[in-house]
């Protein structure tokens, strides 16, 4: 047996077991992908969506669509990063049908009467306390949600941000900008008795 | 160490519910069976119709006599050969209009 043959699929990097899937279409490959993912993606899906069902089916379609487009995968950008694009783009494309809304960003409102001037530093959404965090991003519009859950968990950049949304890197900044003065905004409303509760204290 | 943000969504990626894997590879093996199947079946499929509607047959062309070099044409005996000793008049028939 050789070395190669004697790794296990858990040590196959992404682009490895997309090569291996895409010639002998083992399924056991893909496998290994949805067990990787698998959990990240339910938990983005059911933050957007705030329903577990809707976040189950989601989460199947998610999948599926990325098997389905698995040889159009270009390496352009990570595997997870595309994974994690399919998944926003998926859960905000729901978004709009079952609920019909078509606020899915704050400047969709119509009430952006100028441009934030300051920005609001990370520290200040990043040391809300865990609960108070949920509730604030449970009345975020779904697009800022996706937008800050791109910035503060997913890791990713304004540009990576951008080619997922198809947007500028500038309209992205602003609309950081603009999400996370929505949610101070949102905060100082649920929580106007205590407001100075964070995770340090 | 995993920031707030990160914790909030953490909380539901160990929740995830064991039927979507089930359906996924369900799903993923019927398209690679699927997949398969018009892999091995179609190119057969398209031979025989090209075949039925009078295609020539894959094995190459029909073996054609005399090792595909020209031959004459055979000529049965009494009857002259076209284009020689007779003229254009002597060739119609009674009936042609402008013989009466």
């Amino acid at each position: 047996m050789t070395s190669s043959a004697a790794r296990k699929a858990k040590d196959y990097t992404d682009s490895e077991l997309i090569a291996l899937y895409l010639r002998d279409q083992n399924t056991i490959y893909f496998n290994h992908l949805y067990q990787r993912y698998k959990g990240k993606v339910f938990a983005k899906c059911i933050s957007m969506l705030a329903d577990e069902g809707l976040a189950r089916d989601a989460t199947q379609d998610v999948f599926i669509k990325v098997l389905l487009n698995l040889s159009k995968f270009t390496e352009q950008s990570s595997f997870s990063t595309w994974v994690y694009s399919i998944t926003y783009n998926y859960c905000i494309d729901m978004i709009r049908k079952k609920k019909k809304i078509p606020l899915i960003y704050t400047e969709d409102i119509g009430k952006v009467s100028k441009e934030p001037e300051v920005d609001i530093p990370d520290s200040v959404l990043l040391e809300m306390k865990q609960e108070r965090l949920a509730k604030v991003l449970e009345n975020l519009p779904p697009g800022d949600k996706a937008i800050l859950m791109m910035k503060y968990i997913d890791d990713l950049q304004i540009r990576d941000i951008g080619d997922i949304l198809g947007k500028s890197e500038s309209a992205i900044k602003m609309q950081i900008m603009r999400a996370k003065h929505k949610a101070q905004s949102i905060y100082d409303d649920l929580f106007a008795n205590d407001p100075i509760e964070t995770s340090n204290t | 160490m995993a920031n707030n943000f990160e914790q909030w969504q953490g909380d539901w990626e160990d929740k995830v519910p064991e039927e979507i894997g089930h359906n996924i590879l369900h799903q993923a093996n019927t398209l690679s069976h699927f997949g398969r199947v018009i892999e091995l079946f179609v190119p057969n499929a398209l031979q025989t119709a090209a075949q039925l509607i009078g295609g020539s047959s894959p094995s190459g062309p029909r073996p054609r006599p005399n090792g595909g070099r020209y031959s004459p044409p055979v000529i049965p005996p009494g009857r002259p050969p076209a284009g020689g000793s007779g003229t254009a008049r002597e060739q119609r028939l009674p009936s042609d209009p402008e013989t009466t």
